[in-house]
């Protein structure tokens, strides 16, 4: 007897390594002392490999644990909460197989966050978070005498846009190197199977 | 008796921690910091801000020493950052009425700083209660009482599994940095060397914790994690005591009168 | 009845060509202690994931014939019974803890937690448990900070509270130092004692030797020899197929062959201690 079922019990258990992943390269690149946050690695690799509802929980999951130390992550969990959605869909349309479309899906989730981030920035905080980018926030309000919202959105659109891209880059590269034995293991895994012409039984 | 025997016998009735603040149900405290964070930044005064933050290292304080060093350790960094930059950004890019003093993008204004304050005090009161409550509130006794409500073993497992497996992957990344290192991989230098460094952490790390999730799933398996019963709890919580349940009334109450007396015409 | 059948298997996992197992059949019966011994990549694990009941539901791939567990085809069993009759223990004491737990006491209990065993029960239980195993000073201790061979014996722990049947054992001690090695022994021994079914993969065949009741040797996924374990093991025949035998059966072998018959294959250190002891008074057994 053929078996063609789906397991989803390790996509389940790979949930707290994803998260764990999100907050290891955090703690890394600031080490490092990299210009990123790389704190949706993680969730994107759980959404490529297992969907939306999994990469969504991962989400919501890191960012509860990240406020235990930052508290103010719970004003941004939409930005959690978008980057679990949309890396589970865009992980169902087939954007995690090829490079440039990761790269795409990066520039749209950057640009989603930053909105929605400068969103949360002027409705919680009043235009200028706790950070040096307020500076840069600051500075293109004067300059250009535009309103606290497009400033923000500007700003945070540059710095997620400079984290978003790379962090998509690297979940690709990641899943591309995830081995076929793991894959026919996870949901979504069957989509990234190496080594094989793509057909009916993949012989 | 012995230790062993006393720590296994504490299992017989509900675990206490041996401290009040400890010892109070999670949802009295998830109640509490609510209402003081709500009420403080819907009453909009100063001084009610102040009032929590102050509260916020009271309560940590009667909580234990140790927890109170590292509330004070986590928190006064993050409020310090808050009212640097709240405060100074508001001062100089806020339009105002009242100028002070100009150079170019930057121009100090009154109603900037007052306005920069006040949000410093109302992030930091509601920054200060999230933190309090996280540092009062050990993960697995929210853990507990989230599952004695009816919440399934997977959320439990998501969240302490996470966080155990945040430190073990941690490990491994020192691990793998330092033998890096060791074979002159560079840490330091200019922002092409650092990303360079970023990449052979990442594969050997990733690679080895995703055979280990094959594994930790059997393993789960066999303890029967899948079983579609409830569940019994060998780790449990006292029975919320019926004085906790009404000072938790009280205070809601009192928050939500002053709430409504303050918007009053 | 018996604890587990293997009826006319043959296996392959998924995206490969070769059968892992080709045509195994066999009965294991109560009570007794079975060793798996064979090359790397002979099925040994493969048997181990079949009479757990992962293949081919977690494995997936081609599986062929039955597997029943006490007379019942395993996939018929719903996994949280099934998980009251096997117990398995692998070689990673790392992954096999679960992390979410700081008291080895608690670690000990998820399994009868997930069951709902009453409370008391649980803390019983526990308690026998730790105190059969060795590890009563460690109760109060962190799991997820002892070394290799402690947490391996928390894992031990953690299935032996479950009561189970039948323990399928895949190279438990593989990862671990000769100290963590022995004490893991001991607990195999105490489960023999106790006249569980066992089935034991180990390369360490000096330490089958000593436990194992019957043997079964794989190789290339087929069954090539089974039969109690004196009887297997002292078959010339495995030595040339490249099978690893005990150190002193080879011995033994040799002695023969230089005319000087211990007059039975020692299969442990023990026994061939006794039989050259005897050989060199003169006497012959």
């Amino acid at each position: 007897m053929a078996s063609g079922k789906v397991n989803t019990k390790m996509g389940f258990y790979l949930i707290p390594l994803g998260i764990a992943v999100n907050f290891v390269l955090g703690q890394i690149v600031t080490l490092l002392r990299l210009p990123v946050y790389f704190d949706a690695v993680g969730t994107m690799v759980v959404g490529a490999l297992c969907g939306p509802v999994y990469s969504i929980i991962a989400a919501l999951a890191t960012g509860a644990l990240l406020s235990i130390t930052s508290p103010s992550n719970w004003f941004y969990m939409a930005n959690y909460l978008a980057v679990g959605i949309t890396a589970g869909l865009f992980a169902k349309w087939g954007f995690f197989k090829k490079l440039p479309k990761s790269v795409i899906y990066g520039i749209i989730i950057g640009v989603i966050c930053g909105v929605a981030g400068s969103a949360v920035t002027v409705a919680v905080y009043g235009g200028y978070t706790a950070s040096p980018t307020g500076i840069i926030t600051g500075a293109i309000v004067k300059t250009f005498h535009l309103g606290l919202f497009t400033a923000n959105t500007i700003s945070e659109c540059f710095s997620d846009i400079i984290d978003k891209i790379p962090s998509a880059i690297i979940a690709f590269l990641i899943v591309k190197a995830v081995p076929n034995r793991f894959l026919l293991k996870l949901p979504y895994g069957n989509e990234y199977i190496h080594g094989m012409n793509r057909t009916e039984n993949g012989e | 008796m012995n230790s062993k025997e006393k720590f296994i016998n504490s299992f017989r009735n509900a675990k206490l921690h041996g401290n009040f603040i400890l010892d109070l149900n999670p949802f009295t405290k998830l109640n509490c910091a609510f209402a003081i964070f709500l009420g403080a930044a819907l009453l909009g005064h100063y001084w009610t801000r102040l009032a929590v933050i102050i509260i916020c290292y009271v309560i940590n304080a009667l909580s234990g020493k140790e927890n109170f060093k590292r509330f004070v350790k986590l928190y006064s960094f993050v409020a310090f950052l808050f009212f640097f930059f709240l405060i100074g950004l508001n001062t100089c890019f806020r339009p105002g009425e009242t100028l002070y003093w100009e150079w170019g993008i930057i121009g100090i204004t009154k109603e900037g700083f007052f306005y920069g304050l006040s949000m410093a005090l109302l992030i930091n009161e509601i920054c200060g209660s999230i933190m309090s409550f996280y540092m009062v509130t050990p993960m697995k006794d929210i853990m507990y009482s989230v599952e004695r409500l009816g919440a399934p073993r997977a959320a439990s497992y998501i969240m302490l599994a996470s966080m155990q497996s945040i430190i073990d992957l941690g490990k491994s990344a020192n691990t793998i940095m330092e033998s890096q290192s060791a074979r002159g991989v560079e840490t330091s230098g200019n922002l092409k060397t650092r990303a360079k460094a970023f990449v052979p952490i990442l594969f050997p790390l990733f690679l080895g914790a995703i055979a280990g999730t094959e594994e930790k799933t059997v393993a789960m398996e066999t303890r029967a994690f899948s079983a579609n019963r409830k569940p019994t709890h060998m780790y449990e919580l006292r029975k919320t005591p019926a004085l906790e349940k009404v000072f938790c009334v009280f205070l809601d109450l009192v928050v939500i009168i002053s709430v409504v007396w303050r918007f009053l015409p | 009845m018996n604890s587990i059948s293997l009826k006319n298997i043959r296996y392959k996992y998924p995206l490969t060509d070769h059968y892992a197992l080709d045509g195994v059949s066999f009965d294991f019966e109560e009570g007794k202690f079975y060793g798996i011994i064979g090359p790397n990549g002979s099925g040994k694990s493969t048997i181990c994931n079949l009479m757990k009941g992962l293949i081919p539901s977690f494995y997936l791939g081609d599986l062929e014939g039955t597997v029943e567990v006490q007379g019942k085809p395993v996939d018929e069993w719903e996994p949280e019974k099934l998980c009251t009759k096997v117990g398995y223990i692998f070689q990673n004491p790392f992954t096999q803890i679960s992390g979410i737990r700081d008291t080895v006491f608690e670690e000990i209990a998820i399994g009868l937690e997930n069951l709902g065993i009453d409370k008391e029960q649980m803390i019983q239980k526990a308690e026998e448990i730790t105190k059969r195993i060795g590890i009563y000073d460690l109760i109060e201790k962190n799991p997820n900070e002892l070394s290799g061979g402690q947490r391996q014996r928390v894992a031990f722990a953690s299935i032996l509270a479950m009561d189970t049947d039948i323990y399928v054992i895949d190279e438990p001690t593989s990862q671990l130092d000769p100290d963590g090695t022995e004490s893991v022994f001991k607990i195999i021994r105490s489960l023999k004692e106790q006249k569980k079914t066992v089935i034991l993969v180990e390369h360490k065949i000096e330490l089958m030797a000593k436990y194992a009741d019957e043997i079964i040797v794989l190789k290339d996924g087929k069954i090539i020899k089974s039969g109690p374990a004196r009887e297997v093991l002292s078959d010339y025949d495995l030595v040339n197929k490249k099978v690893a035998v005990p150190q002193t059966v080879l011995f033994g072998h040799e002695m023969e062959r230089a005319g000087k018959s211990l007059g039975k294959l020692p299969i442990t250190i023990d026994e061939a201690e006794v039989c050259v002891r005897e050989r060199m008074r003169g006497e012959q057994l």
